[in-house]
Parts: structure tokens; C-alpha cells; sequence
């Protein structure tokens, strides 16, 4: 009698465990009701975001704090660079130590790039991370409306939702930008194979941080010479569409860390 | 206990459902615009500036590289070993840089070494150096070009290699033909024969070292082999009947060619060791001509008009399983199969015009690549990617006017191979051997 209970409720247990696991929670535990008619609306209409509002009620005084924190950030990569470039020097032993005088006027050169770009992202990135930071305190309070005051009339269009998706115009305007950046594998012999996936991280200002090879990918990158090329390729269009442009602030959180994948369609 | 592994269980796929909340992007469309890449003298020696110069050529003409005019640089490289600045290459538009040295290593050797940078990517991504004769330079150059394009696409180059053609001279009605052979881009041109014999077809051995071709030599038309390095010509017999359009095989053990006897034309095999022959088609009355193996000689493509007009069809390597492929409306000629396998290019003729064109080996995906008043006689780089032709423009009383043409297979990138004279009928050689 026990066993057969325990059978009934093993079975039980496991055909919903075999539910969630095909059709995923959400499905079974709608999690969040209300953010949902927001994010409708913000579909249906071509210009997003502006209208999802979630003020918050923290004042502004405190976005000091914030954005130094983070703004270092992107300067970390730049200098991550040199120490990679030497590493293929082994391809010419004979001129192994020529390119180290190179490496001394490099900083003079560098750094100039860095500060043209710099000033820019620096205010609206500080903005969006204080408001990122609010976001995560605050979503325990219920959001009390003080949208009134002056500070958060300021702040009120660019309000932190982290479960914004994209719209469709939103993502076709990334699609857009990718064209002219984007040298597809033209007369490759089978090029719908050499589809390449690449993780992206962009600062607040839609520059790329980072661009690397999907993990699972680059057992392929080292043995297929079409793929290595074609995979060289989408990652220098991701940097060459760097910064991208017209992404919706208010969804830095949405779009902070994308997945493109670049596939060769329609081609001969 | 149980509870608390489902709970586990459960939070697991809780965040493994968040986690596939990450955007995706799906990008389908870019653009095939050539690739803005900087070639940078090669520092060293005088020779640089010439060598970097026939690499930018190389790679221009493939239609998939734009060289960016030194005129446009910032940075001006002294040393070919140092990393390039990046930025300055970047505001050009440079997605690629290469640089390269030149070093006199005593006597008339020389070392040349290059290095691709990725300039977006940030990165070296490619470079070799090479000790040889310093008269070796330009051929030094084709190899790095050849690099560089593997590197850049992933496919073989095929710079390092040779065109054989027949070259025309002279008035309209008493041309000279003659064999010659010249580099891929035209250098290192010169005649083969003096061109007292009609001269037709020539084809490249494997190891490029021989010649196929059909000859007139001693009144009847023959095929011939002829040693590229001693000269030597010889025939392959004399058949009842001329023989014509021979091809070796992919290794340079065999060969085809078809023979013509009583209205019959068909195709033959022949081993190159035994000089044995072995007739593979018979088809009453029907013209079988025009034979090209598959890369790994398993089958044979080739032109017949046994089903009443001109049509390609293929067979298995001895000759069985014979299967028509073009449908299309017009007439089909001279099929050649890739070396990469994956298509066949052909003459073809339709509408009054000729154009060159290719299909999958199953006759499927028909694309024509050219249209002109007479465009004839594909052959293919050994990479399968590019294919080299022959172009007659009437020429009213001066007589039509021949030259050789190259076009990339989606159909962009023609243009004319220079040649000293006119030119038809060529062959693009398989990669040098190092």
C-alpha cells in the first residue's frame, strides 16, 4: 500500500520534473504577470522603452557611488591586448626580439585612442549604471511613486526593467547595422556549414567590449581552416560595427551580453 | 533526502530556463564588398617594394581583396617584424595589414618573411618565412599571396601557379598558333612551339610538369605529351582515325582523350606507363568528345550528342552507368569537373549568345556565369574557385579578336588574363610543387 503510494507519487513527481525540464518553468509558473502588458505594448509599438516607466525612489545624489565602480571596465581590455599580441611571434623565430621596440611606442598611441573615445560613454554610462544599481536594490520595495520630484524627472526616461526584451525594430536595427560590417563566406564551397556564433559584451554606449568565439565552437575554429576564416570574419564584423548604435539605453541589461549568430543564407 | 534532490533538481532547471533568456542575434545578410587590406613594402632590401607589389596584385585580382593605395597610410612600417599601430591601420579601413623583411643572407640567397595582421581583431594571424635564390623572389611573392588568401578564406590559394594557352598571331586568315606559358599573372611569359603546326587544347599533368595537347604535327591531328623542363614532345600513337581533347587524370597515371574513326567519336582511356588503351563510350554514330575526370577518378563528366543535340553527361570511370545531366534549353560543351568536386563548369550555347557556366556534378543548380559572342573553354584554378576562358570579339575586316578571361564562380570578378598576342584555349595549372 505504501509502495504503491510511493510508486503513484514517484511517478507523479518525475512526469512533472519530465514537464518543466520540456516545456520550462515559465511555462508552468508564469513568473511575472504584470511586467508582461509592458512588454506587449513596447512590441507593438515601433519606438520602446519611453514608455516603461519604473521610477524609482532612490535620489540622484547617489550616482557618485556608482559609476566608478564600473566605468573602469573598459580600459581593462586595451590593456589586455598587448601581452596577446607577441604570443604569435613564434611563427618567425629568426625575428623574435624585433617586435618589442614596437611595444614601447605603442602606450604613447594607445591611450589617444582610448580618451577620444572615453568622455562619451562616461556620463550616460555613469547614469545607466546608478540606475542599474537602483534597479537591483529597490526590487524588493514596492516601487513608491516619486516620479514627481525633481531628481527623478531626470531619470524617469531611462528606467532599469531587466526583463525588457528587444523589440522587433530594436533587433532588426542591429540586423541593419551588421551588412556593411559583415563579409559573408562568398562562393565557399557549402557555406550555409560555416555558421559562427559569437558572445558579445558591450559598454552602455554600444561598443564592444568583448568578442569572443562560442565556447563550443572553437574546437572547430583550430581543425577547419573554412571555419577558422569565416569565424575571423564575423568576429572582425563585431568589431567593426563596434559601437553599435540606437540600442535602447533603458535595456543595457538586455543587451549588455548578446549571442550573434552569423549565418551565410542565400548564398551561392 | 529524495525532496531535497528533487529541489536541486528543480532549481536547475529554474536557472537553466533564465539562462536561456540571453539575446541571440541571427545576422543572415552581410555584404561580399572585397576586403580592404594594406600590403606594406617589405623592409630590408630594395626587392620589398617590388614583392609587396606582386602580392597586392595577386590579391586584387581575385576580386575578394581591395588594396588600400600606400598613398593612404598613416603609419609608415620601417620594421616588417613589429607589430603594426592598429589604429592608424584601422582609420584607413584596413581590416588586414601585412607586413614582411627582406634579408640578404650572403651569395645571391635571400630570407623573406611576412606576417598578416588581423587589424580589427587585434592580432597576428598568420606568417612564414622562406630562404631561396634571390631570383626566386617573385614566385616567394605568389606564396605568401597564397598564404594569405588560404588564411583570409580558407580555401587553397592558387597564385603560385601557370597558365598554358595558345597564343595567335597574324592575319585572320593564316593565324599562327602557338603554344606558351606564362605565370597566373602574366610574368615569366614565353613560347613553347614556334607554331609551324595548328596547335589545340593543352592540359597540365598533376605534377605541372607535362602537357597534354592535340597537334597537327605530321598532317593529322594527334595528342601529344611534351616535358615542360627538356622540351621533349612526344606522341601517344597513331590511331586509325585523329585523336583530340585529352585530359590526365588526378594523378598523372592516365589519361582521356576521344577518337574519331568512320563518323563514330568516342572516348578512350589511356595508361600513360603501358600506353595501353581502353575505349570506354560506343554509341552509334554519336560524337563523344570532350572528357574531364572528377578529382578522384571515380567518374567522368563529358559532352555527347547521342540523345540528338550537344549535352553533358556523366559515366563511372570504366565507362558504366552513363547518366544525362544538362536539361537546360541550348547546346552543351567542354565540361570540366572542379578540383574540389563540387561543380562542373561548361561552354554553353543558347539564344545566339555563348556563355560559360556551372552545375552541381548531378546537373542540378545551373548558373551562367558569362555572356559574350563567343566564350569557350573553361578551365579551372586549382581551388576550384576561379575559372579561366577564351573570349572571340568579331573584329569586322581585322578578324575576330581572341583573349583569355578569368571569372570568379558567383559570377563576379571577370576580366582579362593579359596576354602579348591574342589568346584561346587556356589551362590553369595545379599549385607549383615546392
Amino acid at each position: 500500500m505504501v509502495e504503491s503510494r510511493s510508486v503513484s507519487l514517484s511517478i507523479v513527481l518525475h512526469a512533472s520534473a519530465l514537464l518543466i525540464a520540456a516545456f520550462g518553468l515559465p511555462v508552468l509558473l508564469p513568473p511575472k504577470p504584470e511586467p508582461m502588458p509592458l512588454v506587449m505594448t513596447v512590441e507593438l509599438l515601433p519606438i520602446t522603452g519611453i514608455t516603461n516607466v519604473k521610477p524609482s525612489d532612490k535620489p540622484i545624489t547617489k550616482e557618485q557611488k556608482a559609476p566608478t565602480p564600473k566605468t573602469p571596465k573598459p580600459v581593462t581590455p586595451s590593456v589586455k591586448e598587448k601581452p596577446v599580441e607577441p604570443a604569435p611571434k613564434p611563427f618567425d623565430p629568426t625575428a623574435g626580439a624585433e617586435p618589442l621596440p614596437s611595444d614601447t611606442p605603442k602606450p604613447a598611441d594607445k591611450p589617444k585612442e582610448k580618451e577620444a573615445e572615453k568622455p562619451k560613454p562616461d556620463e550616460f554610462a555613469a547614469l545607466l549604471n546608478q540606475l542599474k544599481q537602483e534597479a537591483k536594490t529597490d526590487t524588493s520595495k514596492d516601487a513608491k511613486d516619486k516620479t514627481n520630484t525633481p531628481e527623478n524627472k531626470t531619470k524617469s526616461d531611462a528606467p532599469y526593467d531587466a526583463s525588457l526584451p528587444l523589440s522587433l525594430s530594436e533587433t532588426d536595427a542591429i540586423r541593419g547595422q551588421f551588412i556593411p560590417c559583415w563579409r559573408m563566406p562568398a562562393g565557399a564551397k557549402d557555406p550555409q556549414s560555416l555558421a559562427v556564433s559569437v558572445k558579445v559584451k558591450l559598454q552602455p554606449d554600444g561598443t564592444v567590449l568583448e568578442a569572443v568565439l562560442d565556447p563550443a565552437q572553437r574546437g572547430r575554429y583550430g581543425s577547419d581552416p573554412f571555419f577558422r576564416a569565416a569565424a575571423d570574419s564575423a568576429l572582425r564584423a563585431t568589431h567593426q560595427c563596434s559601437p553599435l548604435k540606437n540600442l535602447p539605453p533603458e535595456k543595457y541589461n538586455t543587451w549588455r551580453e548578446m549571442t550573434i549568430n552569423f549565418t551565410p543564407q542565400d548564398l551561392l | 533526502m529524495r525532496f531535497s534532490s528533487l529541489l536541486a533538481c528543480l532549481t536547475a532547471m529554474f536557472f537553466a530556463a533564465t539562462a536561456q533568456a540571453e539575446l541571440k542575434i541571427d545576422i543572415t545578410k552581410g555584404n561580399v564588398e572585397p576586403l580592404p587590406i594594406a600590403v606594406t613594402g617589405f623592409t630590408g632590401d630594395a626587392k620589398g617594394a617590388e614583392i609587396s607589389s606582386v602580392i597586392a596584385g595577386d590579391l586584387e585580382r581575385s576580386g575578394l581583396f581591395k588594396p588600400i593605395s600606400a598613398q593612404a597610410f598613416i603609419e609608415n612600417v620601417t620594421n616588417g617584424d613589429a607589430i603594426p599601430r592598429y589604429a592608424d591601420w584601422r582609420q584607413i579601413n584596413a581590416n588586414a595589414v601585412v607586413t614582411g623583411t627582406v634579408t640578404p643572407m650572403g651569395g645571391d640567397k635571400i630570407r623573406i618573411s611576412f606576417r598578416l595582421w588581423d587589424a580589427l581583431g587585434q592580432q597576428q594571424i598568420a606568417g612564414k618565412e622562406y630562404n631561396t635564390f634571390a631570383r626566386n623572389w617573385r614566385r616567394v611573392s605568389h606564396l605568401i599571396s597564397d598564404e594569405i588568401y588560404k588564411r583570409m578564406t580558407g580555401e587553397q590559394g592558387y597564385f603560385d601557379t601557370r597558365i598554358v594557352y595558345v597564343s595567335e598571331s597574324g592575319p585572320a586568315k593564316k593565324k599562327v598558333k602557338r603554344l606558351a606559358i606564362m605565370d597566373q599573372d602574366g610574368a615569366n611569359h614565353k613560347y613553347l612551339t614556334e607554331g609551324g603546326n595548328l596547335v589545340l587544347t593543352p592540359r597540365f599533368s598533376p605534377n605541372t610538369q607535362d602537357i597534354l595537347y592535340m597537334s597537327y604535327a605530321g598532317g593529322q591531328a594527334r595528342v601529344f605529351l611534351r616535358d615542360l623542363q627538356t622540351g621533349r614532345e612526344e606522341s601517344l600513337g597513331r590511331f586509325n582515325g585523329i585523336s583530340f581533347a585529352p585530359r590526365f587524370n588526378h594523378d598523372g597515371s592516365r589519361m582521356l582523350m576521344s577518337i574519331a574513326n568512320g563518323g563514330v567519336t568516342s572516348i578512350y582511356e589511356m595508361d600513360l606507363r603501358s600506353r595501353s588503351l581502353k575505349r570506354l563510350t560506343q554509341s552509334g554514330g554519336a560524337i563523344d568528345t570532350s572528357p574531364s575526370y572528377a578529382p578522384d577518378g571515380r567518374a567522368i563528366v563529358f559532352n555527347s550528342d547521342r540523345g540528338g543535340s550537344q549535352q553533358i553527361y556523366t559515366m563511372d570511370g570504366s565507362g558504366g552507368n552513363i547518366q544525362r545531366i544538362s536539361f537546360g534549353s541550348g547546346q552543351y560543351s567542354t565540361p570540366v569537373w572542379s578540383p574540389r568536386g563540387d561543380l562542373i563548369a561548361f561552354t554553353k550555347q543558347t539564344g545566339g549568345k555563348f556563355h560559360i557556366g556551372v552545375m552541381k556534378p548531378d546537373g542540378s543548380g545551373e548558373r551562367l556565369l558569362t555572356q559574350s559572342w563567343l566564350d569557350e573553354g573553361p578551365s579551372w584554378a586549382p581551388n576550384g574557385r576561379v575559372i579561366v576562358f577564351g573570349r572571340e570579339a568579331p573584329g569586322g575586316a581585322a578578324g575576330n579578336r581572341s583573349r583569355l578571361y578569368s571569372v570568379d564562380i558567383t559570377g563576379y570578378n571577370l576580366r582579362e588574363v593579359a596576354t602579348p598576342q591574342e589568346g584561346s584555349d587556356p589551362a590553369w595549372s595545379p599549385l607549383l610543387p615546392m
